[in-house]
């Protein structure tokens, strides 16, 4: 990973926090926000491999907890995130041999994202009535992969042009 | 060999990283340095923030306003009706004349406890997934506004302010399952607590009386907290829905539906100087002047 590459890490990831809350939460969309920072998390992870996965989670964690008018508690965000880039960049798909396959991957991802934040909360935080999550699940999975369809090819796009990827980048255990 | 020690090693650290940062915050509670961390980034944070909203928000406006053209023409049919029925209704006013006067009356009464509002808009609203309702809204402490305010619209109580910047302010809303309001029912007195469900059309009410009367459609009114902070007297929260008494508790609890619609807050305002006078529940709105539309297509 080159500095460039980070920098549009960072970048993507910050914009896409602060437009969550001003843009997309504010569709009106039955079910979950359309969550565009765990897609890009996922897609990174999946051009590039657990490490950056992992380090695109924190840091979209830490942004999402100081960013308002999300008031959770420090960390939680990051933790939960960084599990979920780490895992999807240990599966490693890729999406230049299918097309359906990162995004059953980025479905199933920000799936399990709201159960582990859901139960962290529950931990750390205070009991969650679990009963209406159901729905916040099927439409986080559907609004993710439909997402995901226009933001992969727009991040491969983007580290393309960002020179050539080192094989290093793309460490898997 | 090596590679893969230095991949566990990467998400090791940072979950160690999180987890420490979820601890410290915790053990913190009030007032203590993260707090004050998040504060600067809000900071921050918030004049991007309202540049970005200001040059997204006519792309939303299309976007809502193209899925509600599909209800507009449903709603103008309605409109119509309601105008003929309104019409009629004019016909036969002299009547209706003397009770508005009388009205007036207890307005001016209940003018004499009314709040000093600043205004603000929504420009930020939290993720659903996150299991917690908050907004943020465009006036901070330039505008007088501190934390644990009031925050209300035209049909009743939002919440309160938590996190205040100098140009934003976040809010929390009543529906978040960390807020609790002390209330009472209008014109019988009963005393309760309201508190938030996560669910965006329902609160429960506690009563503290467990064989107190209460029945659907009473309307709840906030009592107020000491100098109005977080929540001044006399708003409307919402009406009971439904009564659950359960034998050989001490308390009795209803379901309440707010009058507020949390899912379409654009305009609200800020309490940032409660009444002197607290308006009596007994001229605080009734279901009818608190759900004006609602009562007249019904």
């Amino acid at each position: 990973m080159n500095s460039a590459r980070w920098f549009a890490v960072v970048f993507t990831i910050f914009f896409a926090v602060l437009i969550q809350p001003i843009f997309l939460a504010r569709l009106n969309l039955p079910g979950a926000t359309i969550d565009l920072i765990v897609v890009l998390v996922c897609a990174w992870a999946i051009l590039k491999g657990p490490i950056v996965g992992a380090t695109t989670g924190f840091l979209a964690g830490l942004f999402i907890d100081l960013v308002p008018p999300t008031e959770p508690v420090l960390g939680l965000n990051s933790l939960a995130l960084s599990v979920v880039g780490f895992s999807v960049g240990m599966l490693g798909v890729k999406p230049s041999k299918s097309f359906f396959r990162p995004l059953l991957v980025v479905a199933f991802a920000s799936v399990v994202l709201i159960l582990l934040r859901a139960t962290l909360i529950s931990i750390f935080v205070s009991p969650i009535a679990f009963s209406r999550i159901f729905e916040l699940l099927i439409t986080q999975a559907i609004y993710s992969s439909l997402l995901a369809v226009f933001v992969i090819p727009l991040i491969t796009w983007l580290d393309r042009k960002l020179g050539p990827t080192l094989r290093s980048d793309e460490l898997r255990i | 060999m090596r590679d893969n020690g230095r991949v566990r090693a990467v998400l090791a650290v940072l979950l160690l990283v999180s987890l420490t940062l979820t601890i410290l915050d915790i053990r913190s509670g009030d007032g203590a340095l993260l707090k004050t961390v998040r504060s600067i980034s809000a900071n921050l944070i918030a004049p991007i923030q309202q540049g970005l909203f200001n040059a997204v928000n006519p792309v939303r406006i299309f976007f809502s306003d193209y899925s509600e053209l599909i209800d507009a023409r449903q709603r103008a049919r309605e409109l119509e009706a309601q105008n003929v029925e309104l019409l009629e209704k004019l016909k036969t006013s002299d009547d209706a004349r003397r009770r508005a006067s009388e009205l007036d009356a207890l307005l001016d009464i209940a003018g004499s406890g009314s709040y000093r509002l600043v205004p603000a808009q929504v420009i930020g609203i939290g993720p659903r997934q996150d299991f917690s309702w908050t907004i943020t809204i465009d006036a901070g402490s330039n505008d007088g506004i501190t934390s644990n305010m009031t925050v209300l619209n035209g049909e009743g109580l939002i919440g309160r302010t938590s996190t205040v910047t100098q140009t934003t302010a976040t809010v929390i809303l009543l529906i978040d399952k960390s807020s609790r309001v002390g209330a009472r029912i209008s014109g019988r007195g009963e005393l309760g607590f309201a508190s938030g469900q996560d669910l965006p059309g329902q609160i429960e009410f506690e009563l503290f009386d467990a064989i107190a009367k209460i029945e659907v459609n009473d309307v709840l009114l906030t009592w107020g907290s000491e100098d109005g902070q977080p929540f001044a007297g006399g708003v409307p929260i919402g009406r009971v829905s439904s009564v659950e008494s359960k034998p050989g508790l001490l308390t009795k609890s209803a379901v309440i539906e707010p009058f507020v619609d949390f899912s379409k807050l654009d305009l609200v305002g800020v309490v940032v100087d409660s009444p002197r006078v607290d308006p009596r529940p007994i001229v605080g709105p009734t279901p009818e002047a608190a759900l004006p539309s609602e009562t007249e297509t019904e």
